[in-house]
């Protein structure tokens, strides 16, 4: 276990390492959940007076909503690095060394906390200035950033699978875009279920993106229903472990196939 | 105790849709042994590697390296030997230092070891002033030197070459072998390498393997390799064409297997040494001289190209 943790660090190291060394693309990708933020809480702010809506202030609604669809699209991109390596021959050393699998998965993931940590610190305080009220403790705010955090992992899983199963960086690219933005709208990300129309609510009960989001929401919401947060974040949970299963199963077919 | 480092029994790796990349082969290799394996493009060079190392999984067949079982212990292996494949496996954002660091804690080594063993990885393939450099902008060379650097890491008895001296100019070429000729004689470093350089191979494998279309067709030591298949080759050279042609008709009749070019004429033949007495005699006869005579022992080339040719079928 501890050579697990341990081989993990160097192996994410070698990702980390370069990204501070060009400060430049940090800064960028801080500044897109700051836009996000700024375009979506605005257009959609009228919102708020449609009745039935619970809170008066849409950025509060929105806020969960913003920081996971902020992971998605980070989280869609680590095949990228996947695909590099593949190209690169790296990912065949590092099948050659003697060290489990998953320790490759799980050393992409490593820099996406990271990354995601300090995004979600830029876009709360940003809330926070755009008016957005909420009683945080340390216990809360730690499940709020960790159920979108289990999210990332499963679609950056998804995206290493299919960077080794398609190996090209427009079908890996396409196939998740083709589902992050349509599946955010297929959620109570900008909308509560309850105004959605039947069929979209009938989706949004199965998309993991979803339960991301409610389970967020819930824990920001002054009277927390902790059976709320509790069955979302399992399913979170769930999804994630399928995904990583699935992209382990990944690297057997790669390997089979080089 | 057998001293046979990797044995290989009917090996066989057929690929999805059918292409069958290796088909049934079977041989050993001796520990210390430093082993060419030489076939064609698409031959089953980089897939016999491939399967040896551990990176894809054989349709069928065993293999043992080091005493371990391929399928069962793969993680065993992995410590014993070193591979470096056809492409640098070099990620372009680190450098030199960090990538050999980095597969030294992979391999378990601490940080102090892992550091040390950079130093002098570095300076053992003349990396030394790169070393702090971004690999990425390295020289193709100075890459094929890092990987084999990165390869030496945990020291490994066996060490997989997947034509380790392709693209490199003639310098690099012969740094680089000698390198390798250093591992193999002064540390005992088993080596297995594919190689298309086949002047290179005869030169230093104590045996060479040719594999054609997925099955080893050729497994000896280059001398008894050329002895048993290649030709010698008598070239003589003639004043005039009239010349050759008399010549021809003479000669012909004891060595059937000639050519002419122009005033030349090349005859193959198994042994030089007993054929070249009766040649002359039978021009003497025939009263045509040649201007000039020359033999030449055939070179591991020659044996792979008729190798690869005559089983053609």
């Amino acid at each position: 276990m501890k050579k697990v943790l341990n081989d993990t660090w160097y192996m994410a190291l070698r990702r980390i390492r370069p990204t501070f060394r060009q400060p430049m693309t940090i800064v960028m990708s801080m500044v897109q959940p700051i836009i996000w933020l700024l375009l979506f809480g605005n257009l959609f702010k009228g919102i708020v007076e449609v009745p039935g809506f619970s809170t008066d202030s849409y950025v509060e609604y929105i806020l969960p909503g913003m920081i996971v669809m902020n992971t998605l699209f980070i989280g869609i991109y680590t095949g990228m690095g996947t695909l590099n390596d593949i190209n690169s021959g790296v990912m065949e050393r590092f099948l050659i060394v003697p060290i489990n699998k998953i320790i490759i998965i799980l050393s992409e993931l490593v820099q996406l906390i990271i990354l995601l940590l300090a995004q979600f610190i830029i876009i709360i305080l940003l809330a926070i200035i755009m008016g957005a009220k909420f009683s945080l403790n340390f216990y809360s705010i730690i499940i709020f950033l960790t159920i979108p955090i289990l999210l990332g992992l499963a679609v950056s899983a998804l995206s290493i699978s299919l960077a080794l199963i398609t190996r090209k960086h427009e079908a890996m690219i396409t196939a998740l875009q083709f589902f992050t933005l349509p599946l955010m709208f297929l959620s109570s990300a900008f909308m509560p279920r309850e105004l959605m129309p039947a069929w979209i609510r009938t989706i949004s009960i199965i998309n993991p993106i979803d339960w991301a989001i409610l389970g967020a929401r819930e824990v920001l919401s002054s009277q927390i229903y902790w059976m709320d947060v509790i069955t979302n974040g399992t399913l979170v949970l769930l999804f994630g472990v399928i995904c990583i299963l699935i992209s382990l199963r990944s690297f057997k077919t790669f390997q089979r196939s080089i | 105790m057998s001293n046979k480092i990797i044995k290989v029994s009917q090996l066989s790796k057929t690929y999805k849709g059918g292409v069958e990349a290796v088909k049934n082969i079977s041989f050993n290799v001796k520990e210390g042994e430093f082993f060419a394996f030489l076939g064609p493009n698409g031959a089953g060079k980089s897939t016999t590697i491939k399967m040896l190392t551990t990176l894809t999984r054989p349709t069928s067949g065993e293999v043992e390296i080091a005493g371990y079982d391929l399928l069962r212990q793969p993680d065993k292996i992995r410590l014993k030997i070193g591979v470096a494949l056809q492409n640098t496996a070099i990620d372009p954002t680190l450098t030199g230092r960090e990538l050999i660091r980095l597969q030294g804690r992979l391999f378990g080594f601490s940080k102090a070891e892992s550091n040390n063993r950079a130093n002098e990885l570095v300076e053992l393939v003349g990396l030394t002033e790169d070393a702090d450099r971004a690999c990425g902008k390295y020289s193709g060379g100075m890459q094929r030197r890092l990987d084999l650097a990165i390869t030496l890491v945990h020291r490994p008895k066996v060490l997989f070459l997947d034509e380790p001296t392709v693209g490199l100019d003639p310098a690099s070429r012969i740094d680089l072998w000698e390198e390798i000729k250093k591992l193999n004689r002064e540390y005992g470093t088993t080596i297995f390498l594919t190689t298309q350089y086949l002047e290179e191979a005869d030169q230093v494998a104590d045996r060479v393997g040719i594999i054609k279309n997925g099955e080893i067709v050729a497994l000896e030591n280059p001398q008894s390799l050329k002895n048993s298949l290649a030709l010698d080759k008598i070239q003589m050279s003639f004043s005039s064409m009239e010349e050759k042609e008399k010549a021809k008709l003479a000669v012909i009749k004891i060595a059937p297997n000639l050519e002419s070019v122009e005033t030349m004429i090349k005859v193959y033949v198994q042994k030089s040494q007993k054929v070249l007495p009766e040649i002359i005699r039978i021009l003497a006869e025939a009263y045509v001289f040649p201007e000039d005579i020359s033999i030449s022992s055939p070179t591991l080339d020659d044996v792979f190209l008729q190798v690869i040719r005559n089983k053609n079928n």
